[in-house]
């Protein structure tokens, strides 16, 4: 978990910083100041293959087996969870039903005692 | 005697009913149908990989003389000789095979879909199950036999008959707070799973770039390098046939890029996540004016019934 915690903070960071700096250079290319703007754009490059660097690593411990499994063990907990959800409300359905047909049994009752 | 207070029924389901589900079942059921058909498609692309790995680890196994699948002599012993009831699968070779746990284990991919498929069709059964209008039924008649009952117990009380005219409307009450209930399950159940979606769907884009098709990687670096060339600001400085020969690497490095994309399954492979995520969203934002105004009729309705007042 916190590896993939640091992994995405260190991702956002990167496209941050990468994005702001494609901003920067675009500016200075609109304003005309040309070596600005490539030295800036030379720096995002570097940001860019940085990226593409940390998906590289990011991509080694995702395809690890032991970390797959895992994946596909919290994935089934969320289908578990689904299920349960699907009782819970299954249990709702039959304890309404349950409650009209008791009262419809007590209702026939009271009626034959009457009766009597 | 049976008394229905009002505040029971009406302050939970106003917190609630601002929302259903309804609606929302067939955008669940496309998301299942579709992300099943990408993970199919991964599993056939995985498959070539999935039995090198199994042949690897035969090979092993024979030339270590380890076992390579178990046998149970009683089954298929009582199978042969026809004395009980087993059946072909009471007499099945299972693999003991040991697959080595490399980098990119196409077994360990194909397991990962295997639990997104079964994620997704628990998620179709949520959003199906209990029908609204069972509950609705079940929830009239309790309330018509409570009517019944308490006529019967006390003729004399004109209230008892507020419970036949308040059943309608009271059971179309439970059927939607039955329904925006089933909606917060849902929304719960994607909150909870959003995370590890977007990892997995991750981890199996990862599987298709490093080991279904190793070519993935050639080819998004040709796309980022062309197309980042033709941004350049130093492009600025380039004229004449050099420059048409930059656009023209782009628009190859482009179309080749998402010719592989789509092939190798990729791009579907991604939007399963992107598609679980908005699921979330709408489930978080989804308000269902109809449904709300509905709502407001019955409780109106309801309450007139229970002040025993014809409408």
């Amino acid at each position: 978990m916190t590896t993939r915690v640091e992994i995405r903070a260190a991702r956002e960071e990167l496209r941050s910083l990468r994005d702001a700096v494609h901003a920067r250079s675009r500016r200075a290319r609109d304003a005309g100041r040309m070596d600005e703007a490539k030295r800036l754009f030379a720096i995002f490059r570097k940001f860019q293959q940085r990226l593409l660097a940390l998906w590289a690593a990011e991509k080694k411990i995702l395809t690890r087996p032991a970390h797959t499994r895992s994946l596909a063990s919290e994935v089934e907990a969320g289908a578990r969870r689904a299920r349960k959800a699907v009782q819970q409300m299954s249990d709702v359905a039959q304890a309404l039903t349950q409650v009209a047909t008791l009262l419809s049994y007590v209702d026939r009752l009271v009626k034959v005692l009457a009766r009597g | 005697m049976f008394m229905i207070p009002n505040r029971w029924v009406v302050m939970p389901v106003v917190a609630l009913a601002a929302c259903s589900a309804p609606e929302f079942g067939d955008e669940i059921e496309v998301f299942s149908a579709a992300g099943s058909t990408a993970l199919d498609r991964f599993d056939a692309a995985a498959a070539p990989l999935v039995a090198v790995e199994h042949a690897a680890a035969r090979a092993n196994a024979i030339a270590g003389g380890d076992p390579v699948f178990d046998f149970d002599p009683i089954a298929c012993g009582d199978y042969l000789t026809a004395y009980t009831i087993a059946g072909p699968s009471g007499c099945a070779l299972s693999s003991s095979l040991r697959i080595a746990e490399d980098a990119g284990s196409a077994h360990a991919a194909v397991d990962l879909t295997a639990s997104l498929r079964s994620y997704m069709r628990a998620l179709s059964v949520l959003i199906e199950s209990g029908e609204p209008g069972e509950i609705e039924a079940a929830a009239q008649l309790a309330l018509r036999n409570a009517g019944a009952l308490a006529a019967t117990l006390d003729p004399g009380n004109a209230r008892s008959a507020t419970f036949s005219r308040a059943s309608g409307p009271f059971g179309s009450i439970l059927g939607t707070y039955f329904e925006a209930w089933r909606l917060s399950q849902v929304r719960r159940v994607l909150r909870q799973t959003d995370p590890v979606i977007e990892e997995a769907t991750r981890s199996l884009a990862a599987m298709i770039e490093d080991h279904v098709h190793p070519e993935w990687n050639a080819v998004a670096q040709r796309l980022l390098v062309a197309c980042t060339d033709v941004v350049d600001p130093d492009t600025d400085d380039i004229r004449g046939p050099d420059y048409a020969a930059m656009l023209a690497r782009c628009e190859a490095a482009q179309a080749e890029f998402a010719r592989l994309d789509a092939e190798t399954g990729r791009a579907a492979i991604l939007a399963i996540a992107a598609t679980h995520r908005s699921l979330l969203e709408a489930a978080r934002a989804r308000v269902d004016i109809d449904r709300l105004l509905k709502l407001a009729e019955n409780l109106r309705a309801l309450e007139t019934g229970l002040q025993g007042v014809d409408p």
